[in-house]
């Protein structure tokens, strides 16, 4: 039986979060900008997925970011704060960021190369 | 990239405008500078700067400025942003810029904004040091009154 799924998407002006329940894990995905307009979703986004991923006990969550056209450093500082959950889980309940994402963007190219060296254990690219 | 190219913006910024400049700098300037990557950290410089700008002006008005100046091996580029702000806020720019300046690695220094702002309140802090390592741009401010440029600068190879 499919564990049941609680994740509302988020959809404003300009930005959109889904989420899905996928064989080995979740997907979410990102679209639009995640500016100033995003922070406080994205913020409250992610504890509810993290929160989310415990309860099923996933091991990995892709985040698919290639239709996602920006992010300000405190829509970053989301990922961080996520990416700093997780490394405080028992290590055998800990659970890996697979972001999915185009290689043509610049933001996205540096900005998951900071987030790697960030977190090299948790974060697949 | 012979000719010199620049614009100013003097506006009242809100957020989704914000946005929607990043957007014109970053097409603008493919168009200008046929470089995708160099157009992608103006758009970043921009937007980090610009909401900066929004976010602690003391009047709500900004100026934006942008200028590519050809040099003799590489054009210069510039972002400017200048609005009035609290001398406290001035203040916090002044020592972030310091402590930036004090460290020599751009990404040694952006992982350690990082940790700070995973573990800290919501407001990231991120931006400046963002800039400096993912834009590849040097940082500095002037003050005059209650006027504070900030400027990201670099020469392109």
């Amino acid at each position: 039986m499919t564990p049941a799924f609680d994740i509302p998407d988020v959809v404003q002006q300009g930005f959109a979060f889904r989420a899905a329940l996928v064989p080995g894990g979740l997907l979410v995905r990102l679209t639009g900008s995640a500016d100033a307009r995003a922070t406080a979703e994205l913020h409250a986004y992610v504890r509810h997925l993290h929160g989310e991923a415990r309860r099923l006990d996933v091991s990995e969550v892709v985040v698919d970011l290639r239709s996602c056209t920006f992010m300000n450093s405190s829509c970053f500082k989301a990922i961080l704060s996520w990416l700093s959950a997780i490394s405080e889980l028992a290590p055998g309940a800990q659970y890996r960021l697979r972001f999915t994402w185009d290689a043509s963007s610049y933001w996205q190219r540096r900005g998951l190369a900071a987030l790697k060296a960030y977190a090299v254990d948790l974060v697949l690219l | 990239m012979e000719i010199p190219t620049s614009f100013e913006l003097t506006f009242r910024p809100d957020l989704e405008l914000v946005t929607d400049v990043r957007t014109f700098v970053e097409q603008l300037y493919q168009r200008v500078l046929h470089d995708k990557d160099l157009s992608g950290r103006l758009a970043i410089a921009t937007h980090e700067l610009l909401e900066n700008a929004v976010k602690y002006s003391l009047d709500g008005e900004t100026s934006l400025r942008i200028d590519v100046a050809p040099t003799a091996g590489a054009p210069a580029i510039a972002v400017r942003t200048r609005n009035r702000a609290e001398a406290r806020h001035v203040t916090t720019l002044r020592g972030y810029l310091d402590e930036m300046r004090a460290s020599d690695d751009p990404t040694a220094y952006y992982l350690t904004r990082m940790r700070r702002a995973a573990g800290g309140t919501h407001v990231s802090q991120l931006g400046l040091a963002r800039i400096r390592c993912e834009a590849e741009m040097q940082l500095s401010c002037s003050v005059e009154g209650d006027t504070v440029t900030v400027q990201a600068e670099t020469l392109v190879s």
